[in-house]
């Protein structure tokens, strides 16, 4: 791993659907670094972040995952494994949240026990280790945001991508997000999180890309 | 209206004797229905994910097909059937008419339709995140596919049920492909129709009501599984 080059790279990257045109020129996220995506509804935030995730393919452009270009379904697949996204809405499979969580590690091939461990881990970062054996049908919209995470963060992922985490959460939860992101910087994980809320942001030191009727428009560093 | 009380009773005799013919019967409809369905699921569970979750050319064409075959008489596909395995048909070298096995096979293919279209139906109607959530857990395609198929699972049953209530209780491919031999391609359906012509009502009636009791169940189930 190259510590000064990007972790993802997006150049020249163009997706259409229907009337809406996202593009990308150039977007570079480097390792262990914290970004925010803001601008207005409708601006192409979630659309950029599904992209980010390998959720869908661009028309045209070139996707860069630690330095190899993302042709085949095989090396998207194997850089998708590196990358895991909580949506605005995020939707739990049958079951509990232990489960929900081990879902992704037991698709990695990891022991039951390690599962058990990184599952018990990620639910105490987000301050719900006694929600392990409820089902997620019971959930709170703060609870289930924090769920979603923590299923995420349990994979030890390289990038993490946070579709408006602090959207319609209460305001006790919301402190959570801030000093999550910044403990996800410690374990080496690039952040990079949609929101309109400016504080987060600022409270958590975040580069700041904007996006506007499907432009990247610019960077700045806080 | 004694003839019918009379002959109910005696039905109700032969059932709970456990005698012999009915049993076999029994036994050879329940063998056939479930090996055709065994088939039916193999193919037409991938098929309906297939076409519920993947947009390429001529998917339209391919559900309108199976719409089609689902509407298809039973002795169509028998007479269809019989045409490719008759002897002097392009596989009849194998010898399968009249044999259970080219039930199964006449079977599965009126099954089959079925059990595609409730499944493209249960992953149509699924959660549109179900797959990209799978994918961003780390899923390959296959894998997000099938935690998609366990998300929709009471749907899927429900298709392999409706597909069993299906061929239980179709004579067409049954007479026409296993030829209503006693003990070996007689099913419930065919001994019913045979019977009866024969006057030995009693005897039809104790089939009719057993496949009338496993009709009751499989809708019970539907329902239950519906409910879900």
């Amino acid at each position: 791993m190259i510590m000064n080059a990007p972790l993802i790279q997006l150049t020249n990257v163009k997706q259409r659907k229907g009337d809406f045109c996202l593009e990308v020129d150039n977007l570079e996220l480097m390792p262990a670094k914290l970004y925010a995506l803001t601008g207005p509804n409708g601006a192409g935030k979630s659309s950029l972040l599904r992209l980010l995730a390998l959720l869908e393919r661009a028309d045209s452009g070139v996707i860069c995952f630690d330095g190899a270009e993302l042709g085949s379904e095989g090396l998207r697949h194997a850089a998708r494994n590196q990358i895991t996204m909580v949506e605005q809405e995020p939707y739990f499979f049958h079951g509990t949240v232990m489960q929900n969580i081990c879902y992704g590690l037991k698709l990695r091939g990891l022991p039951q026990k390690e599962q058990s461990r990184r599952a018990d881990e990620a639910l105490e970062r987000v301050a719900l280790s006694r929600f392990a054996t409820r089902a997620v049908d019971g959930l709170s919209s703060g609870e289930a945001r924090r769920v979603a995470v923590a299923r995420a963060i349990a994979l030890k992922g390289r990038l993490l991508l946070l579709d408006e985490p602090t959207a319609n959460v209460d305001q006790e939860t919301q402190p959570y997000f801030a000093e999550l992101i910044q403990q996800l910087l410690n374990d080496q994980t690039t952040v990079l999180f949609s929101t309109h809320d400016a504080s987060l942001q600022q409270r958590v030191g975040a580069k700041l890309f904007t996006i506007d009727a499907g432009r990247l428009a610019g960077v700045s560093t806080l | 209206m004694q003839y019918l009380i009379d002959s109910l009773g005696t039905a109700l005799v032969l059932i709970f004797s456990l005698d012999s013919d009915v049993l076999s019967t029994v036994q050879i409809s329940v063998v056939t229905s479930c090996c055709s369905l065994v088939i039916a699921a193999l193919l037409g569970i991938p098929l309906g994910t297939l076409l519920g979750s993947y947009r390429f050319f001529g998917r339209r064409v391919c559900i309108t097909l199976l719409n089609t075959m689902m509407a298809l008489p039973t002795v169509v596909v028998g007479l269809l059937i019989f045409g490719l395995f008759s002897r002097q048909g392009p596989f009849g070298t194998f010898g399968l008419l009249f044999t259970p096995m080219l039930i199964i096979i006449g079977q599965a293919v009126l099954a089959t339709p079925i059990v595609a279209n409730y499944t493209l139906a249960a992953v149509k109607g699924a959660d549109k995140r179900i797959l990209p959530t799978a994918l961003t857990l780390g899923a390959s395609p296959l894998q997000a596919r099938l935690q998609l198929l366990r998300q929709v699972r009471f749907g899927v049953m429900a298709a392999v049920i409706a597909a069993f209530g299906r061929v239980i209780a179709e004579v067409g491919v049954a007479m026409m492909l296993g030829g209503n031999i006693r003990g070996y391609t007689r099913t419930m359906t065919t001994a019913v129709a045979l019977e009866t012509s024969k006057g030995e009502f009693a005897f039809a009636m104790a089939l009719g009501l057993i496949l009338m009791l496993l009709a009751l169940l499989v809708n019970l189930f539907l329902n239950l599984l519906q409910q879900k």
